[in-house]
C-alpha cells in the first residue's frame, strides 16, 4: 500500500457534491418557528420517569421529531441549553462563537491566494465533506473553514482521524483530519493505520515547520513525516513549492478518488502554504488545470469475456455466494448488486469496514447465516480489499474463487483465484445482472434461511442466560435489547447509524446488530484491531448523519449509537466533548467489566493480572456529564432499556450525547462460570471484523 | 515412494490415492509445505500448514483404513468442558438432520476421537476406500472444527493455538 497507486479510474460517482450542488452547513436559514419548537423541546425535558413516557410516542411522532432535530444544523445556536450546571452560576455553556458560524460569511476564492488558500479551494471543488481537527496545521485548516467546509475541532488528533475516518465509511465521501506538525502529526498514526486497513479515502493534513530549517533542530517539532507513514497510507508528499501546491492537491485528488483508495497524507512546509507563500495570479502556478483535466471519472470495464467465464462458472456451482466487500460501498454498487443477486438467485454475505450495502432483510442475505458458510461452493469477492487467507473464510474445502476488483495486482494475492476480473465493482455488477439467466438456488437459499434462524436462536439463547445473571448487566442483554430498541420498537429500522466498536462487547452486539441500507454500521477498528478510536468513529458517524452527507442523505439527523469498551473509551472519551459542543447527538454504550478484556487469560498470574484490571465501578457517566453530557449508570439487567430510552428522548430533544455506562463484570468473559463467555466469530458476515 | 517391506500392492494403491488428494489441495495452494513420511507398518504421514498457520499432521494407515489428525488439538484434559464439547461437536457430525453435503455418511466413514497426553487426535475410519469421498469431508470437518472453536472456545484457541489476542 505504501507506493503509488495504478491510476485506476474514478469510484466516486460525484452525485452529492457535483457542480455547485454542495451547501456546506448552516447555510439553512432559521426561522422563528424553529425557535419557538425548539424552545418547546428545550422545557420538555422534566424527571427521567416522564422521559420515558415520552418514548411512547408513536413512530411517526418520532420521525417527525428526530426530523425537526436534524433541521437544527449542529452550530445554528439557539438549540437547548446546557446541563444543569454544578456550580451555581458556572454551567456547562457553548461560547458565542458556536452560535455564530453559520452567520460568518464564506470566503470566495480570489488571485492573489496563498498557498494555503489555493489547497483550500481545490478540496472545495473536489467536494472535501468534512474536516476534523485539533488546531495546529493552522494556514490549512484555517483556509478550509474559511472556504465553507464543515468543520470540527476536537480534544486529540488521533481521535478526530478516527472520526474522519468514520465520517467517510459511512457517507463514501473524502474528508480530511489534520494535526499540527510533530505531536499533533504523530497522535494520529494508529488511527491512519486503522484507515489503511479500512481502505478509506483519508486526506490527511499536517503542517511541517519551514524547508529552510531542515535538520537544524532549531526550535520545535522538526521532523521527516513522510517516513513515519510509509506502509499506512496509499500516497503521501511533503510539499515543499508553493507553485506546486494545486499539483500535489491533484495528486491527493486522484489517489483518493480512483481505483481502491486509502489515506493520502500530504504534509506542508511553511514556504508552501504559510503566510509568505502569496501567488498572484494562475499562471504563476505549475500545473494548474481543473478537475476534469488533472484527474478522470472514467472507471475501468470487464472483459465481455470475462464475464461469459464468471457466467459459466456460477452455473456449475451448487451453493455459490457474493461477498461483498469495500469496494461494493465506495463504488455505489449497491442497486447493481441487488440486481445480479436477485437474478442469479445468489444469497450474499457482506464484508468489510462498513455495513448495509446488501439489506440484511433482504431474503437472500446470508450475512447473519455463520452455519451456512461451510457449504459454500463457489465464492464471488467483490472489492474485498482487505483480502482473508485461505481458510479465514471457512467455505468448502473445493471452493472455487472469483474475484471482482479494481486493482489489477491484487488479484491472486492470498487466495488462488479460477477468474479475476478487473473491473470497477459497480460496473462488473451490472454487467454480470445484465448477462446473467435467470437461475434457480432453492435448496441452497433454504439452507442459508435455515442458518440464520439457528443463528437467531443461538443469540436467542445467550440473551435468556445474560438475564439470568441479575447483579450486573451481561453483554448478551445489551446487544438484544440494543436491537429490539432500534429495529423492533418505534423506530424505522433503517434509521440510525451505528459505530459498532468494543471488543468483548462487539462480539455479541455484532451478532444482533443489523443494517438495512448503505453505510448504515461503521465496522469498528476493522482489521487494524486497535482498542480505543470508537468515540471519535461515534463523532464522525453522527456528524456524518447530521450533515446528511453522501449514504447518510435519506436519513439525515437525529440520534447514533457508538459502542466500546471501558478500555476503549478512555482512549477517546473526550471526544464526548466535541460532540457536545457541535451538538452531535452520540449515544456511546460503554461496556465496563472493570478491566481489559484480556484479563481472562492472566487472571491466574499474580504478578501480572493487575495490569488488566482496573479500579472497579469507574464512574464513565460522570465523565459524560462533566463533559456536558449526560450519562446514565445501569448496574442490573432490567435497567439498561429504560436507560437507553432516556438517552435517545435526551438526544432527540436536546441533541446532547450521553454515556450509558453498562456495569458488567469481568467474570462474564469466563465460560465455565458465566456461558456462553467470550465469544468468537466467522466470517464474512455480520460478526466479520478482521476483513 | 518406494514400496516398504510389508505393503502390499493395495496398501500403496491407497496411499497413492490419498497422496494424490491431498496434493491437489496443496498444488492449489489450499494446503501449504506438504511433505510425506513412510512410518512404520505401512503408515505414511502427510505433514502440511493449513488453519491458523498451524501444522497438521496426518496419518494414513491403509490396513485399517484409518485417516489420523494426530494431536490436533493440544492441552485439552480428559473429561474436561472443552473435551465433552469438542466430541459433541463430532457425534454431530453425522446427524440425520444434516444436509448431505455436510453429514458425515457413516456408511462411507466414521469419526471418532481419540485422547492422548491432553491432546485430542480424530480418526477417520474409511469405508470401501472411499477416499475420494473421505479426504475433503476429513478437510471440511477441520474447516467447521476450527470454526466452532474460534466462535465458542476462543480463549483455547489463544491459549493453545497461537491465536493473538489482538
Ligand atoms: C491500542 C491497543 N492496545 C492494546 C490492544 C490489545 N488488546 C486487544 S483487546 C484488549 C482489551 C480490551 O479491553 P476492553 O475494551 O475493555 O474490552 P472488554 O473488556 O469488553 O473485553 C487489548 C488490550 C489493542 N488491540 N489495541
Ligand atoms: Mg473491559
Amino acid at each position: 500500500m505504501g507506493e503509488i497507486a495504478s491510476s485506476h479510474t474514478s469510484l466516486f460517482a460525484m452525485t452529492v457534491f457535483g457542480g455547485m450542488g454542495f451547501q456546506p452547513m448552516r447555510t439553512r436559514r432559521w426561522t422563528p418557528q424553529d425557535k419557538l419548537e425548539n424552545r418547546a423541546m428545550s422545557q420538555k425535558r422534566t424527571s427521567k420517569t416522564s422521559e420515558t413516557k415520552r418514548v411512547n410516542e408513536s413512530r411517526r411522532d418520532f420521525i417527525k421529531t428526530a426530523a425537526l432535530g436534524a433541521g437544527f444544523s449542529a452550530l445554528a445556536g439557539g438549540a437547548a441549553t446546557a446541563a444543569a450546571p454544578d456550580v451555581p452560576g458556572r454551567p456547562i455553556a457553548r461560547p458565542k462563537p458556536f452560535e455564530e458560524i453559520s452567520a460568518a460569511p464564506v470566503k470566495e476564492f480570489a488571485f492573489p491566494a496563498t498557498g494555503g488558500d489555493i489547497f483550500a479551494q481545490v478540496c472545495k471543488e473536489e467536494g472535501l465533506a468534512a474536516l476534523f481537527c485539533c488546531p495546529g496545521n493552522y494556514e490549512i485548516v484555517s483556509a478550509l473553514a474559511n472556504a465553507g467546509i464543515p468543520s470540527y475541532g476536537g480534544r486529540n488528533e488521533g481521535s478526530m482521524c478516527s472520526a474522519a475516518d468514520a465520517f467517510i465509511r459511512v457517507t463514501g465521501e473524502v474528508a480530511a483530519t489534520s494535526g499540527t506538525e510533530g505531536p499533533g502529526f504523530t497522535n494520529m498514526i494508529c488511527a491512519i493505520a486503522a484507515a489503511n486497513a479500512c481502505r478509506t479515502p483519508l486526506l490527511v493534513l499536517a503542517s511541517n515547520m519551514t524547508l529552510r530549517g531542515d535538520d537544524t533542530e532549531r526550535g520545535i517539532q522538526r521532523g521527516y513525516q513522510q517516513p513515519m507513514t510509509e506502509g499506512i497510507k496509499k500516497y503521501g508528499k511533503r510539499v515543499v513549492t508553493k507553485e506546486r501546491v494545486h499539483e500535489y492537491a491533484g495528486y491527493a485528488f486522484r489517489q483518493l478518488k480512483t481505483g481502491v483508495p486509502g489515506p493520502v497524507h500530504l504534509d506542508f512546509v511553511s514556504e508552501a502554504t504559510g503566510r509568505e507563500s502569496e501567488i498572484a495570479s494562475a499562471t504563476d502556478l505549475d500545473a494548474y488545470w481543473g478537475r476534469g483535466q488533472y484527474r478522470t471519472d472514467s472507471r475501468p470495464h470487464p472483459d465481455p469475456k470475462d464475464i461469459d467465464r464468471a457466467l459459466d462458472l456460477i452455473k456449475q456451482a451448487k451453493r455459490p455466494l457474493i461477498v461483498a466487500s469495500t469496494g461494493v460501498f465506495y463504488s455505489k454498487a449497491w442497486d447493481a448488486l441487488k440486481a445480479f443477486a436477485e437474478k442469479a438467485q445468489i444469497p450474499v454475505a457482506e464484508s468489510g469496514p462498513m455495513r448495509g450495502h446488501f439489506s440484511d432483510a433482504h431474503a437472500l442475505s446470508a450475512s447473519a447465516a455463520p452455519n451456512a458458510m461451510f457449504s459454500v461452493d463457489l465464492a464471488i469477492l467483490v472489492g474485498q480489499y482487505c483480502m482473508p487467507g485461505l481458510g479465514e473464510y471457512p467455505f468448502d474445502i473445493n471452493c472455487k474463487y472469483i474475484r471482482i476488483d479494481p486493482n489489477a495486482g491484487d488479484i491472486g494475492r492470498n487466495i488462488p483465484i479460477d477468474i479475476g476480473i478487473v473491473s470497477c465493482e459497480k460496473a462488473a455488477l451490472e454487467a454480470l445482472a445484465a448477462k446473467s439467466p435467470a437461475m434457480n438456488h432453492d435448496a441452497w437459499i433454504a439452507e442459508v434461511a435455515a442458518a440464520r434462524e439457528a443463528f437467531e436462536k443461538e443469540n436467542d439463547e445467550h440473551y435468556a442466560l445474560g438475564k439470568s445473571y441479575t447483579d450486573a448487566v451481561h453483554p448478551a442483554v445489551i446487544s438484544t435489547e440494543l436491537a429490539n430498541f432500534l429495529y423492533k420498537g418505534k423506530l424505522a429500522p433503517e434509521q440510525t447509524t451505528i459505530a459498532s466498536g468494543g471488543f468483548g462487547i462487539g462480539r455479541y452486539t455484532r451478532r444482533r446488530l443489523r443494517a438495512f441500507r448503505p453505510g448504515q454500521i461503521c465496522n469498528g477498528a476493522y482489521q487494524y484491531g486497535s482498542i480505543g478510536p470508537d468515540v471519535g468513529y461515534t463523532l464522525g458517524v453522527g456528524v456524518a448523519k447530521d450533515l446528511g452527507i453522501g449514504a447518510q442523505k435519506p436519513y439525515q439527523g437525529g440520534p447514533v449509537i457508538g459502542i466500546t469498551g471501558d478500555a476503549g473509551f478512555a482512549y477517546s472519551a473526550f471526544e464526548i466533548e466535541t460532540m457536545a459542543k457541535y451538538k452531535i447527538p452520540g449515544i456511546v454504550i460503554v461496556y465496563n467489566n472493570n478491566a481489559w478484556g484480556t484479563w481472562s487469560g492472566y487472571s491466574r498470574m499474580p504478578r501480572a493480572g493487575h495490569m488488566h484490571l482496573f479500579q472497579e465501578n469507574l464512574r464513565y457517566d460522570k465523565i459524560a456529564e462533566a463533559l456536558g453530557g449526560y450519562g446514565e449508570y445501569v448496574t442490573s439487567p432490567d435497567g439498561f432499556t429504560p436507560a437507553l430510552e432516556r438517552c435517545w428522548q435526551i438526544a432527540v430533544n436536546e441533541r446532547k450525547p450521553s454515556v450509558i455506562n453498562c456495569q458488567a463484570k469481568k467474570e462474564f468473559w469466563i465460560q465455565r462460570d458465566f456461558p456462553p463467555g467470550m465469544l468468537g466469530k466467522v466470517e464474512p458476515g455480520v460478526m466479520a471484523y478482521n476483513h | 515412494m518406494k514400496q516398504q517391506p510389508g505393503n502390499t500392492r493395495n496398501d500403496d494403491r491407497q496411499v497413492a490415492a490419498v497422496r494424490d488428494l491431498l496434493h491437489a489441495y496443496a498444488t492449489r495452494g489450499v494446503l501449504r509445505e506438504f511433505e510425506e513420511r513412510s512410518m512404520r507398518n505401512s503408515k505414511t504421514e502427510y505433514q502440511f500448514t493449513w488453519l491458523l498457520d498451524r501444522r497438521f499432521h496426518l496419518i494414513f494407515d491403509p490396513g485399517a483404513s484409518q485417516l489420523t489428525l494426530r494431536d490436533l488439538l493440544p492441552g485439552i484434559p480428559t473429561n474436561s468442558p472443552l473435551d465433552l464439547a469438542v466430541r459433541e461437536f463430532v457425534a454431530a457430525r453425522t446427524s440425520k438432520q444434516l444436509l448431505a453435503h455436510r453429514r458425515i455418511d457413516p456408511a462411507k466413514a466414521t469419526l471418532t476421537v481419540s485422547h492422548s497426553r491432553s491432546a485430542l487426535s480424530f480418526v477417520f475410519t474409511v469405508k470401501r476406500n472411499q477416499y475420494a469421498y473421505a479426504v475433503p469431508k476429513l478437510l471440511n470437518f477441520c474447516n467447521e472444527l476450527f470454526a466452532f472453536l474460534d466462535m465458542y472456545h476462543i480463549q483455547y484457541l489463544w491459549e493453545h493455538m497461537g491465536v493473538p489476542e489482538e
